[in-house]
Parts: structure tokens; sequence; C-alpha cells
């Protein structure tokens, strides 16, 4: 498998979509510093926080999203697949090495969002009051953050083995979109439910506004064994499932 | 006769479409092994198998003696190159970097050969250009230089002459051949245009509605089209020895049940005399002549299945 986690990795990093996605969420990160710094977001502590717990981490699935069904979607698309399969690859190799890769791409847009929100933060926020901000919070929080957005990955894997081609990019859109929506709807009906605050540490795009740079979030260790045990599943559904799937 | 591959009463059900209805067929090592059927008879399908992209759902088959339940099928598939109806590469990369990709995949760790391969499909020249810019026949040479990166014994083709040009086509087909006769390469390669086959395979498999319906070498296939004279004779041993007195000394095929395929142009009334006088009967006279056209649809039958 190290084999191909060599050749994924080193064509993942070559590809230009990836370069300039990239780009374009750092360029977002630092738009968005920029409108922040022109409101008021004492209440959050500091802009900075405000970008990678706001803006950020909403976009974060999406562009993560994006770049591992561009990644995998190739593969299905252009016939890479058949070459590793027909030299002898296993398909539970090929699936762990994608997964390993799709994990880097959320840990290096995970690092583009943080490094991004903090040259905005160092840009823009310069006369705000940043004693508020907790050392503590904001490094369990990212970490939380990033124990979702792999679970989440997880998921996305799954879905592009499910939905081959580049159609897994418009499954996972929909999936990313409708889960905002849900959770955020939801939010409001379901506000003091246990039922909701136990759903809601499966997914990212639920925990995403429980974060600050304030205060750690609540039951960190819940949310990050059923965010993990969701990931977990993901993986075991898309090794059975991929496993025994007709290619073409 | 050593086997590369060897398929057993192997089948393959798409929910109610029977894609292989137990094909059974063998591929000789060091052959070139033309694989024909009309649209939709399970060439394709059957590569799936083989290459590992679907599973059978009846039957069996070896590569290099593995059977394809056994654990060490992956082992035997990289003695594999394939080319599964499109070239599989990367459009955005040149063809060097789709090669160096695929040496990465194997585990192949100098890229030494990349540029061996090249000059070999004859893409030595293409720079920079990336792979979305090549014509038909340039990605289908990419596409069997990458088949070709892990030095495989066995080369399965699937339709690699669909969509090229005149000169794209013998191109591809110069190559199989050096393939085959220079580094010996065994080669499966599956086509519906037979007149291009002809020009290449050692062996055949005639495969229609999911099952081979003959197998045979090339040398019985130019024989099964050869234009002759079919002769039904009394008695053969007399018959032989008329055909000897008139002159056609080997032009002759003795076959089952008195019959003799006569590969010449006889004067019929000199012809019956002779037979006459070695106290044969001359009971049937036919003239065959079939085309190679003619005799895959004599196998297969003429209804589409576009």
């Amino acid at each position: 498998m190290t084999k191909l986690i060599r050749a994924d990795m080193i064509r993942m990093f070559r590809t230009r979509a990836m370069h300039l996605m990239m780009l374009l969420f750092a360029g977002l990160m630092i738009l968005e510093g920029w409108i922040a710094s022109g409101e008021d977001v004492e209440s959050e502590g500091h802009v900075f926080s405000s970008i990678i717990f706001g803006m950020g981490s909403m976009l974060l699935p999406m562009f993560v999203s994006i770049g591992i069904c561009l990644i995998i979607g190739a593969e299905f698309n252009n016939g890479g697949i058949r070459n590793k399969m027909t030299v002898g690859h296993t398909r539970q190799g090929i699936y762990g090495s994608w997964l390993i890769c799709s994990f880097v791409i959320t840990l290096v847009m995970e690092a583009v969002l943080i490094v991004s929100s903090l040259a905005a933060g160092f840009i823009f926020g310069k006369n705000i009051d940043i004693s508020d901000i907790s050392v503590k919070a904001l490094v369990i929080n990212i970490l939380v953050m990033t124990v979702c957005t792999l679970s989440f990955t997880a998921l996305i894997v799954l879905f592009c083995t499910l939905f081959t081609g580049y159609k897994s990019v418009a499954v996972a859109f929909i999936y990313n979109e409708a889960l905002m929506m849900i959770f955020s709807l939801m939010g409001e009906l379901f506000k003091s439910s246990e039922g909701y605050k136990l759903a809601s540490r499966f997914f990212i795009q639920a925990q995403m506004k429980f974060y600050t740079a304030i205060e750690v979030t609540d039951s960190p260790w819940l949310t990050v064994l059923c965010s993990g045990s969701l990931g977990i599943a993901a993986t075991i559904a898309g090794i059975v499932s991929f496993r025994n799937q007709d290619m073409k | 006769m050593e086997y590369i591959l060897k398929t057993n009463g192997l089948c393959k059900q798409y929910k109610s479409f029977k894609a292989l209805n137990g094909l059974t067929m063998n591929v000789p090592k060091g052959s070139i092994y033309g694989f024909i059927g009309k649209n939709g008879a399970g060439k394709t399908t059957l590569i799936r198998l083989i290459c590992g992209l679907q599973f059978p759902t009846e039957g069996s088959f070896e590569i290099y003696g593995t059977k394809n339940t056994d654990a060490g099928i992956c082992s035997a598939r990289r003695r594999i190159g394939a080319v599964v109806e499109t070239p599989s590469i990367f459009p955005e990369m040149t063809a060097q970097e789709n090669l160096k990709h695929q040496f990465r995949i194997i585990g192949i760790p100098s890229f030494e050969k990349v540029d061996e391969l090249l000059e070999l499909v004859g893409l030595a020249d293409t720079g920079k250009k990336k792979a979305k810019d090549f014509s038909l026949g340039m990605r289908q040479r990419l596409g069997i230089a990458i088949a070709l990166c892990g030095d495989p014994d066995f080369l399965i083709l699937d339709e690699p002459i669909n969509g090229l040009d005149p000169q794209g086509i013998i191109e591809v087909r110069e190559l199989i051949l050096k393939l085959n006769r220079e580094n010996n390469i065994t080669v499966l390669i599956s086509s519906h245009i037979l007149d291009e086959l002809s020009k290449l395979a050692t062996h055949y498999g005639f495969i229609d509605k999911g099952a081979v319906v003959r197998e045979m070498s090339a040398q019985a296939l130019i024989d099964a089209c050869r234009k002759c004279i079919m002769l039904t004779v009394s008695d053969t041993e007399a018959a032989v020895k008329a055909l000897e007195k008139s002159g056609f000394n080997s032009e002759y095929k003795l076959l089952e049940n008195n019959r003799i395929d006569l590969y010449a142009q006889p004067n019929i009334t000199e012809l019956v005399h002779a037979f006459d006088e070695q106290g044969c009967e001359l009971i049937t006279v036919k003239e065959h002549d079939e085309t190679l056209e003619g005799f895959f649809i004599s196998l297969v039958g003429g209804d589409s299945h576009d």
C-alpha cells in the first residue's frame, strides 16, 4: 500500500486544481478577516477566532469534499483505478491509500485555514482586545474540529466509491449543504433536546457553531467518540462495499 | 501446450442480463489470441473479470495457473498489462508523467525505462504536451506504454484499433507484433474487426452471446476460409491415386466421411475421368469460397447486438 500512497500523494500535490483550491480557500479566509474586522466581533474575542470558527469551519468541509472528490473521481473517470487493479493491487489497499491521502488533504486544508486565519487576524485585527482568548480552548476546539472533519472525510471517501466519478462532487456538496440546513433548522426547534445534542456530536456541520476561542466546547471527548465512530463505521462500510463493487 | 489464461464456464450476470454465459477459452503462451465477437458479445466483460475489475457470478479462471479465488491472484496479475476499453491516462499529465505515475504505482524506484517505453510506442518526442492534447492513436499508444510499465508477460488489449485512422492502425499493429515477437509477450486482443485481427492473430476465439463458439489456430482459420473444391467420393484411397496422377500432389486435404478439399481449379471433366479410371465415384462437387467475414457470420449469426 505504501507504493500506492506515494503515487497518490505525488499526483494529488501536483494537481493544479488542488493548488487553486488552497489559494481560493486562503483568499476567502483573508477576505473574511477583512470583513470581520469591520464588524463588532468583540463578543467572539477576536477577529481570528471568528474566521477560524466562523466562516472557516463552514467552508472547510466544502473545500475538503471537493478536493477529495476531484482526486478520487479522476481515478474513476480517467481509468486510473484500472491501472492499479490490473497490476495486482488489492481493493483494500486502494481504498486505504485514498483514505490516507484524503486525510492528508483534510489536514492540509485545515492548516491553510489556520495559517490564513492567523494571517488575517494579524493583518486586520490589530486593535482588537485579545485578552479573553484561551489558548487551551483554541487548541482543544481545533483538535475536536479536526476529528470531526476527518470523520467527515471518511464519509466523503465512502461517497466517492459509491457514486463513482465526478458525480461524487455533486453528492458531497448536496450532503454537506443539506446537513448544514437540517442542523441549522433543528437547532432552532430542538435546542434543549438531548437527542439533538447527541446527534449533533456526529457531524462537523452541526458542531461548527459550538466552537469559540474563549471556552472549550461542551464534552469534547464525547464529540470525538461520536464523530470518530461515525468515521470508522463509514470506513468499514466503504471497504466492504468497494470490495464487492463491479468497476468499469 | 502451456496456457497463460484458462477460463472454465465463466458467467457474469447483470440483473437479468447475462453478459457471459459459460465462457470457456484457453490462451496459449506466446500467442496473439484474437478474441472476436460482435458488440455486446461479452468481450470487454471477460477482460474486466480477468483484470479484477469485476467478479464472475459463476465459473472460474486461471492466470498462470492461479485460480481467481486463490489468494495469489493479485500476484499473478502483476504479470499482466492491460488496456481496458479506453486508455487509462491522466489527461492533465504529459506522457512521461503518466508513465512515471504508473512506475510509482507498481513500485519501480527508477524511471530509467520511461524514455525507452516512450521510444518503443513512438511517443518520445511529445515533450511537455499534455495527454489531453494527444490524438486518439497517441492516447492508445500511451495506454499500451502504461500497460507495459511492469514488464508484463501477458498483454490484454481491448479493441485497441477502435477509432484509429489507417496510419494509427498500422502503428498499433506493428507495435503488437514487435512486442509478441521480440519481447515474447502473449497478447489477448479483442476486436470485432476481423480483417485487422487476421493480420496479427495466431489463435482465435469466436464469442457470441457470452460464450466461445469456437477456438482455432490461425492456420485452421486460413484453411477454413481458403477457396477450394469440396469433393465427396466413394473411395478416398482411389481418389488420392487419381488426384496424384492428375498432378494435384499436395493441393488437397483428406477429411472425414469420404470428403476431400481440393485447393486447385481442376478441369471437372478430366477429374471425373481420372476418378473413374481408379474405380472411384465422384458423388458431390461443391465450390467453397468463404471470406473471413463469411466464416465469422456463419459462426455467430448475422443479427446485430448494437
